[in-house]
């Protein structure tokens, strides 16, 4: 899973779901807090639960200050509410929850799997499905994985890259060489986002991995999302979110130009 | 000498007045006056039909408007506040077309009584008799388009309270000036440019503005939103100062103005 | 014809060798590119960028983009883009920090602040590095997947480069990759991309090599590359 963004609601209903599949293991991709009203109740679950978890770019906002890639909100009008979430959240986050997120690591690996939460190079990288698909294999190759668990847009999806072959020819001056290179089956898989749907309707998503099979399952799970918009308004949050919230859009739109790749 | 034709245009609020004295205005190339009386117009409109129609002249209410009357088709369009039986006119009522537009499902109403002509507009009766709109003036704001985007798009789908009629004009950084327009019942969101000189020299000094027909609207909260899309003075020099060496780069210099 | 160098390292004598060799070409240079390094951590950096600034007669006017060492004192002065020197110090030295620092004067310095980043022309990207960072040292060694990335980055189907210092072309000729893409409402088809051919192109080291200054031609007409070697110096001979 990924993203819950200070979601409780959306976060028990999924943790309540996983049960359900009778899953071993869970992975969490960062974004704990963020946007949403319960950020210390989100932390300490995870904690006490003791799931593997990987800093997220709001986690790292909040140990380091508002620092987010100046490419991250396409309008004066994001950036302000990305601002004004942050600001509550810093307010907000108990300094043992702090120090949580500051020791969070930025990968995870377990055998031929790896987890981070934008891309193996940056935080805040979107890999959007869309990408290059060369582009998207270099990404899990970077890692020395064959899956790549990441999170960050919002929307979950699984990519498979097949068959990729590449002929090189090199030349110096003491002579000439050419290789061949081929790649074996890798895989993107999107874990959505717990607490901050993209997808055009209120429920949480999160994904399932077989490790036998290697077969994914896409997880969409309704909560009572108009107990987390309540608390947005009760809390002093901007009451915009909780509308957007209800109508499965982001709190505040970020840049997702998959062409756009974040320098920092 | 002739008489130029005087039309009357009245209905509720929201029903589509100045949309039908626009579309009349837009298909004539005739000199025409246009002057509103009860103060249902708003500066919207005139700047709208002004920008779209440059063959029309706006008349404010108690300019001597009487002597236009004589030399060219005047279009007047009567609030619904104000009384029918009492309108004070130049000439005699009967030589007037009067124009109701009526909602859809109004099948009687003083409207129906006084006109000579009754439309009926594609507004359902529910949506144009809603509580009189606010109106936000935002003369002198530039917008960041990408937040009037999205800020449009929460205003009509309900964010703030739900709308059954809104249309605003806006400044945005690069010069222009844009209408937006929105009815339920009305064909699709309409947006376009308005046909005025860019405005690239500091804040704009021409109208610009928003007016909502709707119920629970959260005026103070559509206010802080619209100004949390505009650009402060630094930033507005800056891409101001952008946009003028672009074009000074693109453009001969001769032609500069 | 264009003319790309790199690697110069402070070394005038080789970057006189490089110039008087593109004299004796019968073609005109439409472009001279220095990728970088430029200077290196001796007080003939300065002369050096003196000479740059002011081309005689008849010679071209280089374009000059930022590289590894020019990055290294401006960290010194706390003007790069990280804080430490700790690329310079675990690759030569806590004292080749005093060394650079006191090589390098404050109008060098004031030149090396004024310098672009890369050049895109074409649909070429000439840097020193790769455009994630200026270290990146690209050989013909390099992982196939990770120059493709490089390219991808810049949007170019060619990438000139001299961090490495060697001379080489690394042709990535022809690839393919299928995609599959599920999401909770859709299951696309797998779907291929074909590479169109690109490369990467090491243009060698000017000053590098004591006596032996090597740069790169190119021809954007006929998209030929030439590498070239212009000996030196007393051991210009058969050495």
């Amino acid at each position: 899973m990924s993203c819950i963004h200070g979601n409780y609601e959306a976060l028990n209903a999924v943790l309540s779901d996983i049960d359900r599949q009778k899953a071993d293991r869970i992975f969490c991709l960062g974004d704990l807090v963020g946007y949403g009203p319960h950020p210390n109740a989100v932390v300490e679950m995870i904690r006490s639960m003791d799931i593997p978890t990987v800093q997220g770019c709001w986690d790292e906002d909040i140990v380091e200050g508002l620092n987010a890639c100046e490419c991250s909100y396409p309008s004066i009008l994001a950036e302000k509410r990305g601002k004004a979430a942050h600001e509550w959240t810093n307010d907000q986050i108990q300094p043992e929850v702090r120090e949580y997120l500051a020791q969070l690591p930025l990968s995870l690996r377990e055998e031929n799997l790896c987890f981070v939460h934008g891309s193996p190079h940056n935080q805040h990288e979107y890999l959007m499905p869309e990408i290059n698909a060369f582009t998207a294999l270099e990404r899990v190759m970077a890692t020395g994985a064959d899956v790549l668990f990441c999170g960050h847009t919002h929307i979950p999806y699984v990519r498979t890259l097949d068959a990729g072959q590449l002929a090189v020819k090199v030349q110096q001056p003491e002579g000439t060489s050419t290789k061949q290179f081929t790649a074996p089956l890798k895989q993107i898989i999107n874990a959505g986002s717990v607490g901050e749907p993209r997808h055009g309707r209120p429920n949480a998503t999160y994904v399932i991995y077989d490790t036998d099979d290697k077969l994914t399952t896409l997880r969409e799970v309704e909560y009572d999302y108009q107990l987390t918009c309540q608390a947005i308004i009760d809390k002093g949050l901007p009451a915009i979110f909780a509308w957007r919230l209800a109508q499965g859009l982001e709190y505040a739109e970020r840049a997702e130009d998959p062409t756009h790749v974040c320098e920092r | 000498m002739d008489r130029h034709p005087i039309y009357l245009v009245t209905g509720p609020c929201g029903s589509g007045k100045t949309t039908w004295i626009h579309q009349q205005l837009i298909t004539s190339t005739e000199p025409s006056a246009y002057i509103c009386l009860g103060a249902d117009a708003t500066p919207i409109d005139l700047t709208y039909l002004t920008a779209t129609c440059p063959h029309v002249k706006p008349i404010s209410a108690g300019a001597s408007w009487t002597q236009l009357a004589e030399i060219q088709p005047l279009y007047v369009e009567v609030a619904p506040q104000l009384d029918l039986a009492s309108l004070q006119l130049p000439v005699s009522i009967e030589s007037c077309q009067r124009i109701a537009i009526v909602p859809k499902g109004l099948i009687e109403s003083e409207y129906h009584d006084w006109a000579t002509q009754t439309l009926i507009s594609e507004v359902t009766e529910k949506n144009a008799t809603l509580t009189a709109s606010p109106r936000w003036g935002l003369t002198g704001e530039v917008l960041d388009p990408a937040s009037l985007n999205v800020f449009w798009d929460e205003l009509i789908q309900g964010a703030y309270g739900s709308v059954a009629r809104a249309k605003g004009i806006f400044e945005i950084v690069d010069g222009r000036s844009f209408y937006f327009s929105f009815g339920i019942g009305y064909p699709d969101l309409t947006y376009f440019e308005l046909p005025l000189p860019p405005g690239l020299t500091g804040r704009p000094t021409r109208f610009s503005g928003l007016e909502v027909v709707g119920d629970k609207l959260q005026a103070q909260v559509i206010m802080e939103t619209l100004q949390d899309c505009g650009l402060d003075d630094n930033a507005l020099a800056y891409y101001q100062d952008q946009i003028r060496s672009q074009l000074s780069t693109e453009l001969p210099a001769e032609v500069l103005i | 014809m264009w003319a790309i160098a790199s690697g110069i390292e402070g070394n005038l004598a080789a970057y006189e060798a490089v110039v008087a060799d593109l004299k004796k070409s019968r073609q005109e240079v439409e472009n001279f590119y220095l990728l970088g390094d430029i200077i290196g951590p001796t007080a003939e950096s300065n002369r050096l960028v003196k000479r740059i600034q002011q081309p005689r007669n008849g010679e071209p006017i280089p374009l000059v983009c930022q590289g590894w060492w020019e990055e290294q004192i401006l960290i010194l002065h706390t003007l790069g883009r990280t804080g430490e020197p700790t690329e310079l110090i675990d690759r030569y030295g806590i004292d080749m920090t005093k060394t650079l620092w006191d090589a390098i004067d404050s109008t060098t310095l004031k030149w090396v602040q004024s310098l672009e980043f890369g050049f895109a022309e074409l649909d070429c990207f000439l840097i020193h590095g790769s455009s994630v960072d200026v270290s990146d040292e690209l050989t013909p060694t390099t992982d196939p997947i990770q120059m493709l990335d490089k390219l991808s980055r810049m949007e170019a189907n060619q990438l000139f480069c001299g961090r490495s210092g060697l001379a080489f072309e690394y042709k990535i000729e022809s690839g393919s990759l299928t995609s599959q893409v599920q999401t909770l409402d859709t299951l696309s088809a797998p779907t291929p991309t074909v590479l169109s051919p690109r490369r990467i192109v090491g243009v060698g080291s000017v000053g590098r090599i004591e006596g032996k200054a090597s740069y790169t031609l190119y021809y954007p007409g006929s998209n030929k590359l030439e590498f070239k070697t212009v000996r030196y110096g007393a051991k210009k001979g058969f050495g």
